[in-house]
């Protein structure tokens, strides 16, 4: 009777046990992740990209930028805290980055930088929207040399980091339309400006644009803590 | 078979074939922590991302944090064993053999082995587990980091500073506080600061000569110590107060060539724990320093008994029999308790200490605190190597340490109260010697009075220093210097200045009985109380051999009316039956002399005469065997057996009637022979209590020399021999007689001192 009573308590036991292993092994493997996270928390910037697509990290980036240019360059570089870029191409590196030629595939980049001295007392939502092609002057002082563009969205966006303002447009160059989604915010204290670029071929983003303004929107700028 | 009965013990795990069961919670405990950290974890890299999801976050933890899924799989695997142990016995039996095989193996190494191969083993794992942290701070790789720490630790070295500060300063001011605190109590004589010598203690001369011998030791030590023995390191001194203990420490200072430290009775009574402990050692440190400079010291510790008992704070009362618990065969004169054989002197004295145990007031401790410990411990501790060179270098260098020199240190301590000191104070290599500084001798009393009288000017004889030493049996230094001071103070009162045998008679009179309080008496009642005295003296004179009168007075002191004052002429230890009969005769003179000379009448003045007779007469007949009967009324009554009839064979039965007869009877014997000297002495104690009335107070000369009828020293007694004025004080005795009766003043005058030439 007695030794029936222990098994039948070792028994319950060994169910416990098994029960307690089945969930911690549920629990440690569920797969893969869905997202890949760019992220500078020292920065309080994150943002999230499709997990196939690869990274162009800061260190190369970096590099490209202090060789390829000039001595000011490598001044200015002093002045970038976190640079990084995605692209589900594994072919784009950092060349084509900063080369500003449109590509086949999605591109996303990302830089934190401190103003300039020059820029402190300068900085508008203009100065944000000119970050990468002087839009305002296409629109307020066209010339012969202004190329066919298409300004398809311009909204203030305002985050806890700071405010700014998403522009997303196309334009002709070489005779290849580009597309770019880019969010330009300069941060509270006026000290730094957070750009955020995710572009490619006209053609490319069309039919990537739900992906693209997944990865635009994600693009969150909480600011240094 | 009851429930009780067919219980069977609990098995001891050694017995078992099987695992003892685990409870759930010790079988899941580790796995629910490591769970706990795992959510930790993931709420942890939920909140550092705000864009990362739930299910994200487990992937990137299981991914990043892989040692929390070792853990887990290793405690898994840890609980299967313990399963399988529980339930099969033959695997739970390779494992025990298998464990004790290990600790067979174990053993093979010594325990100092095992215990140097743990510490290593610990000091490994803890470096390593510090590189694998630090690893993670500076995201290096373990090694690295544990590299780099000493950079860190170098930076933070300000920082470390600041707190080291921060702590000295707290420490600091507590050690200031407490050496502020351990000041003071303590002063340094050197030779040549004290001009006491021995030749300024008078009386004490046996004590003397033994501390010289002390102090010859200390001089010169080599003179003991050559031939194998030590400097006595300790001498207590003891006594009743005044009796020149002090005095005598004053002049080991000033006659010694050492350094003399003295010790503050209350040095050692403070407020907080530790600061008693902190001044012995430095006292002791202090007379360290001074015996190797000077090649010895004395250490004078007054009111030793201040040090306390450790035995008393426990208990409130005083854990050692004191003196009055002795019993009297010790204490007694001729020593009873030296012929008796060890055994019986030690039954007797257990005895004592079983009745008498409960005697003795509480005295507070006034050391405590370990104060008294840190003392004996510093008096005879460990003969430990001191000094950091000495100990610490030397050891390093592989050299000895050296043992300490010989600290020549005299601890000389006094007391009035030797019965509060701690036992473990008294005892050899402590206190090697105790002297009892007792009242002076008469010699002794004889130089202190010229020694004191040779400083101021006065007329008193060789013989007339004698008397005075002979009639203050129990002066000590310090009252025989208030004596002749106040002797001074009267004889510059009277214009003069110098000293005179009746100032000195005066200031002792003073001194013992106090000043007189003023008060007149009646006429009827001053003669009653000096002829209640005068039967005193008068017996006193007549019968009483050992005790010399001091002095008869009637002079209203603050309880007594008049008085008659004895002392013993010579210093004398033993006391015999006829004496205790002489002192039972003047105390019942009282009663006889009033019950004659008032017609039967007496007054309730006799009481206290008829206390002390009774008791006399009581320990006569129980204690001393001067009674009819033989055993010990004390030892009867301690052993309850009751009191004894009276001798065999004694032919009166109503001699072996109950104590209190016989006490009584004996008492009644007393009092008719009592009836009778004074019957003889009517007329000289008529004439002594004339001489009271007309003189209030009288020197035991002067009362000698009344009742002789001779020249006294100040009272001229020859009037007293003149028939008529006898004639006269009798009638004057027999008006106040009248008056007393009556209760009026008496028709006849005090008669005044006849002038007329003896007859």
């Amino acid at each position: 009777m007695r030794s029936q009573t222990s098994w039948a308590n070792s028994l319950m036991r060994a169910r416990y046990l098994s029960l307690v292993m089945a969930v911690s092994v549920i629990l440690t493997s569920c797969g893969s992740p869905t997202h890949k996270y760019g992220a500078s928390k020292s920065e309080g910037v994150y943002f999230t990209v499709p997990v196939n697509w690869h990274e162009i990290t800061m260190q190369s980036l970096n590099s490209y930028e202090a060789k390829s240019t000039g001595v000011s360059a490598v001044e200015k570089l002093a002045y970038v805290k976190w640079q990084e870029a995605y692209s589900p191409d594994g072919k784009i590196g950092a060349k084509e980055t900063f080369s500003l030629l449109p590509t086949n595939s999605p591109l996303a980049f990302v830089r934190v930088r401190e103003l300039y001295p020059d820029e402190i007392n300068a900085v508008s939502y203009n100065t944000l929207r000119d970050i990468v092609q002087p839009l305002t002057d296409w629109v307020n002082n066209p010339t012969a040399k202004t190329p066919v563009y298409n300004i398809i969205d311009d909204h203030e966006i305002v985050q806890k980091g700071g405010r700014g303002v998403r522009t997303i447009y196309n334009f002709v160059e070489s005779g290849r339309s580009q597309t770019i989604d880019q969010s330009v915010l300069m941060s509270a204290d006026h000290a730094k400006i957070y750009v955020f670029v995710v572009r490619c071929t006209s053609i490319c983003y069309n039919k990537n644009i739900k992906e693209i303004s997944r990865i635009a929107d994600s693009f969150m700028v909480r600011g240094t803590k | 078979m009851s429930s009780v009965e067919s219980q069977v013990s609990r098995q001891r795990d050694s017995d078992r074939k099987t695992r003892v069961h685990l409870s759930l919670y010790d079988r899941t405990k580790f796995i629910l922590l490591f769970s706990i950290v795992y959510l930790v974890l993931v709420w942890a890299a939920l909140a550092d991302n705000p864009l990362l999801s739930v299910g994200d976050s487990f992937n990137e933890i299981t991914r990043t944090r892989s040692w929390l899924l070792i853990l887990v799989a290793i405690e898994i695997l840890r609980q299967m064993h313990f399963l399988v142990s529980e339930l099969a016995a033959p695997y739970h039996g390779i494992w025990q053999k298998y464990f004790h095989a290990v600790d067979y193996a174990l053993h093979l190494f010594s325990d100092w082995t095992r215990y140097r191969l743990s510490r290593v083993i610990r000091s490994i794992l803890f470096i390593c587990l510090l590189a694998v942290v630090l690893g993670a701070i500076y995201k290096e790789t373990p090694v690295r980091a544990l590299f780099l720490a000493p950079s860190a630790l170098w930076k933070t070295l300000p920082m470390l500073g600041q707190l080291l500060f921060g702590v000295f300063f707290v420490v600091i001011q507590f050690a200031a506080m407490f050496w502020f605190l351990s000041r003071g109590g303590v002063d340094t004589y050197f030779p040549d600061d004290i001009r006491t010598r021995f030749t300024d203690v008078w009386g004490q001369d046996h004590v003397l000569n033994r501390i010289r011998e002390n102090l010859l030791f200390l001089e010169k030590p080599e003179e003991i110590e050559k031939h194998g023995g030590y400097v006595p390191g300790g001498i207590l001194l003891w006594g009743p107060p005044g009796t020149g203990k002090t005095l005598m420490a004053e002049s080991m200072a000033g006659e010694t060539g050492k350094p003399f430290v003295f010790v503050d009775p209350g040095a050692f009574t403070n407020m907080f724990f530790g600061v008693g402990v902190l001044k012995v050692k430095s006292l002791f440190r202090k007379l360290r320093k001074l015996a190797l400079r000077y090649g010895g010291v004395v250490v004078f510790f007054d009111e030793a008994d201040s040090l306390g008992n450790r035995g008393m704070s426990s208990s409130g009362g005083q854990q050692r029999a004191d003196q009055s618990t002795v019993p009297a065969v010790f204490g007694s004169a001729c020593h009873g308790g030296s012929y008796l054989s060890p055994t019986t002197a030690s039954i007797l004295l257990r005895e004592s200490f079983v009745v008498g145990g409960a005697a003795g007031g509480g005295m507070g401790g006034g050391g405590g605190m370990g104060t008294l410990q840190a003392l004996l411990t510093e008096l005879s501790g460990l003969k430990k190597p001191r000094g950091f060179f000495n100990r610490i270098v030397r050891r390093t260098l592989g050299m000895r340490p050296k043992s300490p020199p010989k600290y020549r240190i005299l601890v000389v301590m006094a007391t009035n109260m030797p019965e509060a000191l701690d036992e473990a104070l008294l005892r050899p290599g402590r206190i090697d010697r105790m002297y009892r500084v007792g009242y002076p001798s008469k010699a002794g009393r004889v130089r202190t009075y010229e020694g004191y009288l040779a400083k101021v000017s006065h007329s008193l004889s060789p013989d007339e220093i004698d008397k005075l030493a002979t009639i203050t049996p129990y002066a000590t230094g310090a009252t025989i210097k208030d004596t002749i001071n106040e002797a001074l103070i009267t004889a510059i009162r009277n214009g003069r200045t110098s000293i005179t045998w009746p100032d000195v008679v005066k200031a002792k009179q003073l001194k013992e009985l106090g000043p007189p309080e003023d008060v007149e008496y009646i006429e009827r009642e001053r003669h009653a109380v000096a002829v209640h005295e005068a039967c005193h003296a008068v017996m006193a004179h007549r019968v009483r051999q050992h005790m010399a009168i001091d002095l008869a007075t009637i002079e209203k002191g603050s309880d007594y009316l008049g008085m008659v004052a004895s002392i013993p002429p010579d210093d004398q230890f033993t006391r015999w039956r006829t004496e205790y009969e002489s002192d039972i005769l003047v105390s019942l003179a009282s009663l006889a002399g009033e019950r004659m000379f008032f017609g039967g009448d007496n007054s309730s003045g006799v009481s206290g005469d008829l206390e002390s007779a009774t008791t006399i007469a009581s320990l006569m007949e129980g204690h001393w065997g001067m009674g009819s009967t033989i055993s010990s009324h004390a030892t009867n009554r301690r052993f309850e057996i009751g009191s004894p009839g009276g001798a065999k064979g004694d032919s009166s039965k109503e001699l072996r009637g109950a104590l209190g007869n016989r006490i009584e009877d004996h008492l009644a014997e007393l009092l008719k022979k009592a009836e009778k000297v004074l019957k003889e002495n009517r007329s000289q104690v008529l004439a002594l209590a004339h001489a009271l009335e007309t003189y209030k107070t009288l020197s035991g000369e002067d009362v000698a020399a009344v009742i002789e009828g001779i020249q006294g020293s100040i009272v001229d007694g020859r009037p007293y021999k003149n028939r008529a004025f006898l004639a006269n004080i009798e009638r004057y005795h027999k008006a106040a007689l009248v008056a007393h009766r009556e209760h009026r003043t008496p028709d006849v005058v005090i008669p005044p001192i006849s002038t007329q030439p003896v007859r």
